[in-house]
């Protein structure tokens, strides 16, 4: 099959010298861009400028792709914690259990595991997937098609 | 005919590529300008950790398209372009100095790793795997490096374990957590992806805090954690993936509780003509409607489709998310959809857990391997709410079939009488998932 040959709506979608040529027993295969195609002419200048560059001081792009989390409002607040807490809770008890190789170094205050962990873990979940939903919930969905 | 609207994309990952194409394909008279900060576009960067372990020998695979290709097709792409203002009133977007206007704008901004807090955290010799060019950058430091940290067990963190490994580098992970993808995994499912990576040289240390990193001279000497120091010339930052909404939040667009931009079925965000897609927004997880964010490429790319079409005036939506995943960590294979043991238990989300201990191919077959499955379900109607799985192969499909399984509602006993592909050399008489499931249905 030759590059032409491949249909429309797939060659739009992923390229057509991503999917080209023959494979086993006849079957359009997947090799990588093949030489000369626009794709491996482009890797190449890639890697010859990257190369160039490498060691030299500076930043350049995706150098340090690397954030602080912005200052989080109440609900992320909330919602980054309560997780940490159950979550670091739940490994804490499998690594009581024998079940894990470490007790997760805490990253929540001593209010969070003593004061809402256990609170969290007496409501039943009926009762706490509400208000789970309501603070955590992704907003104008509908659930499912 | 499409309307002969202007369509502006900021981004030019998987979400913000399929955006754009898939805007010109709904409405081939509208202009689309795609502007990006890196380089190149349309390639892999999950192929990166590969070449660097060596599996994949040259970078150049990982380019799937060349820029001058979305010329051809009408896109006007923006390479090593950075966008520093909106102004939604004239609906105009500042990009290296020059204005753009727009009638619909796609923020596609992505991601970014979550820079660690501590003393040294600028020391040459940090370093983060995203852009194609600086790990092929980072390709030619790894001939010099003795011995490398990376920073928590996340999938990228657990790929880099193992190329780093590969290169003959003495490879540390520290990590916070009690297991390796302890946001994700069950501690059992994790284990023999943790066995495989000791095989290999790699020493793990759980429950371990970055206290800092020290310096010798310019460069690293040092990971400072809470359970010593660990002598290290590079360390791989592979922390969470932090929507990057600095844009967003800039115009006013709403931001949910996980840090990612709000947007509805269609892609849209709070402002009638700005839609987002990928990394940096947020969705529900379909079975609680929780709202989660920086999923896979694989999401990112459908969610930009749908935020494209919309944009060029087509009608989609995106359904709430299952999240199948997977991936291989040393010689094994990992996956798994939408909740495990663990993260049900985290929840308090009532639940029975069925397992089963299968086989990848016929027992007599060369090659076959173990499949572990456990499958996660509510108790009383068996309906299934999340699956993890461990083995020699066969994991990818599975987690996909789950997850599809999932989203239509399935049950323990729809999985236990399932049909299954019998052929010695690709799967065994019993499909481990429909064994763990039928173990399952004891305990409803
Ligand atoms: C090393 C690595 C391995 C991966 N492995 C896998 C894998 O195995 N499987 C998988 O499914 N996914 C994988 N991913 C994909 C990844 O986890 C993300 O889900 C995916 O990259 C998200 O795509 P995105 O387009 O939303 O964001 P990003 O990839 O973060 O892209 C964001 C884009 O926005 C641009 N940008 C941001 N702000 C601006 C601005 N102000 N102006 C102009 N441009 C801007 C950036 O230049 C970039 O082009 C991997 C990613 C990496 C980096």
């Amino acid at each position: 099959m030759s590059a032409d040959e491949i249909p429309e709506s797939v060659r739009g979608y992923f390229g057509h010298d991503k999917v080209s040529l023959v494979g086993d027993g006849a079957l359009p295969a997947a090799p990588p861009a093949p030489p000369g195609s626009p794709a491996r002419r482009q890797g190449e200048i890639a890697r010859a400028a990257a190369l160039e560059a490498a060691g030299s001081p500076g930043a350049r792009p995706g150098t340090r792709p690397a954030a602080i989390r912005p200052r989080p409002g109440a609900v992320r607040r909330m919602r980054l914690s309560g997780e940490a807490a159950l979550m670091e809770q739940s490994m804490r008890d499998a690594a009581g259990r024998g079940d894990a190789r470490a007790a997760p170094h805490p990253s929540v205050g001593l209010h969070w595991r003593r004061g809402f962990v256990p609170l969290y873990r007496a409501l039943p979940w009926g009762v706490v997937s509400r208000f789970v939903t309501r603070g955590s919930g992704a907003r104008g969905w509908r659930r499912s098609r | 005919m499409g309307e002969p609207i202007s369509i502006a994309v900021v981004g030019g990952g998987a979400a913000g590529i399929s955006a754009a194409s898939m805007a010109k394909r709904t409405n081939p008279d509208a202009t689309v300008v795609c502007c990006t900060e890196y380089e190149d576009v349309a390639y892999s960067p999950c192929g990166i950790p590969y070449v660097l372990g060596r599996e994949i020998p040259e970078f150049e695979r990982l380019f799937l398209i060349g820029p001058e290709q979305y010329a051809e097709v009408g896109i006007d792409l923006r390479r090593e372009t950075s966008v520093s203002a909106i102004d939604l009133d004239n609906r105009t977007m500042t990009a290296n100095g020059n204005n753009i206007s727009w009638d619909r704008l796609i923020i596609c901004s992505g991601f970014n790793y979550l820079l660690p807090e501590v003393e040294g955290n600028d020391v040459d010799g940090i370093v983060f795997v995203k852009n194609i060019r600086r790990g092929i950058e980072l390709d030619q430091r790894l001939d010099s490096v003795k011995k490398a940290v990376v920073l928590e067990g996340t999938p990228l963190g657990v790929e880099m374990l193992a190329a780093l490994a590969h290169r003959g580098i003495e490879t540390h992970l520290v990590d916070p957590g009690s297991w390796l993808l302890s946001q994700i995994a069950d501690a059992d499912i994790a284990e023999p992806v943790q066995k495989s990576l000791e095989d290999l040289g790699v020493a793990l240390h759980f429950g371990a805090e970055l206290e800092g990193f020290e310096r010798s001279g310019d460069g690293l000497a040092g990971v400072a954690t809470s359970e010593g120091t660990i002598e290290a010339d590079l360390c791989v930052v592979a922390t969470h993936k932090e929507p990057e909404t600095a844009l967003a939040r800039s115009i006013g667009l709403k931001v949910g509780s996980s840090g990612g931009i709000e947007v509805n079925a269609r892609m849209r965000t709070s402002h009638e003509a700005v839609y987002a897609a990928g990394d940096c927004v947020e969705v529900p997880q379909g079975l609680t409607g929780i709202a989660v964010q920086g999923l896979t490429g694989a999401h990112a790319m459908q969610q930009g489709r749908v935020a494209g079409a919309n944009a060029g005036d087509g009608d989609r939506t995106y359904d709430p998310v299952y999240v199948p995943w997977g991936m291989v960590g040393g010689n094994v294979q990992i996956g798994g959809a939408s909740f495990g043991e663990h993260l049900a238990t985290t929840l308090g989300i009532p639940h029975i857990v069925a397992r089963a201990n299968g086989i990848s191919r016929a027992r007599y077959y060369p090659g076959v391997q173990q499949v572990i499955v456990k499958l996660i379900a509510e108790p009383g109607t068996g309906k299934l709410i999340g699956a993890q799985m461990v083995g020699g192969e066969g994991v990818k499909e599975r987690a996909d079939f789950l997850a599809f399984a999932l989203k239509r509602g399935v049950t323990l006993d729809d999985l236990a009488w399932m049909e299954n592909v019998y052929s010695p050399p690709i799967g065994a008489l019993y499909e481990p998932m429909s064994v763990a499931a039928q173990n399952g249905l004891a305990q409803l």
